[in-house]
């Protein structure tokens, strides 16, 4: 059987939560991609983050009975299992590294090095750079934010979540989202710069 | 406003999260400061760029990875719901369930191997030889003591 037409998110969750494999199914279809973006934004590493997406949705198979539309919205509390699997992660990649790299490391991705970000000469030459080469770079100086601050500007920027729901996925204020993004953006412009 | 609270505020800019009224203050600002209109471009930029990053989309196999995963999971949930109610508890309670049966199977044992000796001493003292039933010999015994 298939899932018929746009139902919400609320709806489809409703009724999977009673057993529809349809249902959950379509879940599963639409939202793939934001978990997968999510996780990966965290983690930084495709794999783990594919994994990521498999333990999210049977988490979230496990306690759909549990979903509440009047606590959060589905988008909202999909988002906070796939940011607490990514941390989980995250901190398991980390120990992993540790074991390799005994040297003191400035944050979770290392020191920014010259060759990360082209030199100051080279700025000219950003008018010319094609769309993709842009985007490696700023995805590269995303990596060396620290989690919180990454996580928050990319929720907002490229998920388009409010400032009052990535609250609630890191819970936390709205007014520490704003700062998150702001130090975020700041610290990136600087990245960028050097 | 100064420069830091204009930027801190332009980010909120870029995201559509201002009020009018900080709205206009920052534009005012922004059209008076050559350095917090730059910071405001590079903002913007960065944004613009960054929205391209939700394109980026998985292979759809990994969605059919997932459907397969659940699939399984609904599976074995399906089956421990035939069975009964102490089918379903936990391997660990089972364990200890088990643990604990086998404790007094082996427990009851060894009382029976150390009190046997005696038992055979105190029923060769009330039932000796002769047929009698258990129930006869303790009948006897106590109209002995009674008629003492």
């Amino acid at each position: 059987m298939k899932a018929d037409g746009p139902l919400s998110d609320e709806e489809l969750a409703k009724r999977a939560a009673e057993g529809s494999e349809a249902h959950f199914n379509a879940l599963v279809d639409r939202y793939t991609p934001l978990v997968y973006r999510t996780a990966l934004g965290i983690t930084g590493a495709a794999e783990e983050a594919e994994e990521i997406v498999q333990e999210t949705f049977i988490k979230l198979f496990r306690n759909l009975d549990r979903f509440s539309p009047e606590k959060a919205s589905f988008k909202t509390w999909l988002l906070t299992i796939t940011r607490n699997q990514s941390i989980n992660s995250l901190n398991s990649l980390k120990r992993k590294a540790a074991r390799f790299f005994s040297e003191a490391r400035v944050d979770e991705y290392g020191p920014a090095t010259e060759g990360d970000f082209p030199l100051s000469s080279q700025r000219d030459a950003e008018s010319v750079m094609t769309v993709k080469q842009e985007y490696a770079r700023v995805e590269k100086a995303l990596k060396h934010l620290p989690e919180r601050q990454r996580t928050a500007l990319r929720l907002r920027s490229i998920e388009n979540l409010s400032y009052g729901e990535i609250a609630h996925i890191m819970k936390t204020s709205t007014s520490s989202v704003e700062s998150l993004i702001f130090r975020a953006r700041r610290r990136l412009l600087e990245l960028l710069e050097d | 406003m100064d420069c830091r609270d204009c930027q801190q505020r332009i980010s909120m800019l870029v995201d559509g999260e201002l009020s009018e009224v900080s709205t206009q203050e920052v534009t005012r600002h922004i059209a008076a400061c050559p350095d917090c209109r730059r910071v405001y471009e590079r903002m913007s930029h960065v944004n613009d760029v960054m929205r391209s990053f939700a394109d980026l989309a998985p292979s759809s196999a990994l969605a059919e990875r997932v459907k397969a995963r659940i699939a399984d999971e609904r599976k074995r949930g399906d089956e421990t719901a035939f069975l009964p109610v102490w089918g379903r508890v936990s391997l660990a309670a089972m364990l200890i369930l088990l643990a604990v049966g086998v404790g007094n199977l082996a427990g009851r044992s060894m009382n029976e191997m150390l009190t046997a000796d005696h038992s055979e001493h105190v029923l060769e003292l009330i039932a000796p030889s002769q047929g009698q039933s258990f129930s006869d010999a303790l009948i006897t015994l106590g109209t002995e003591e009674n008629t003492r």
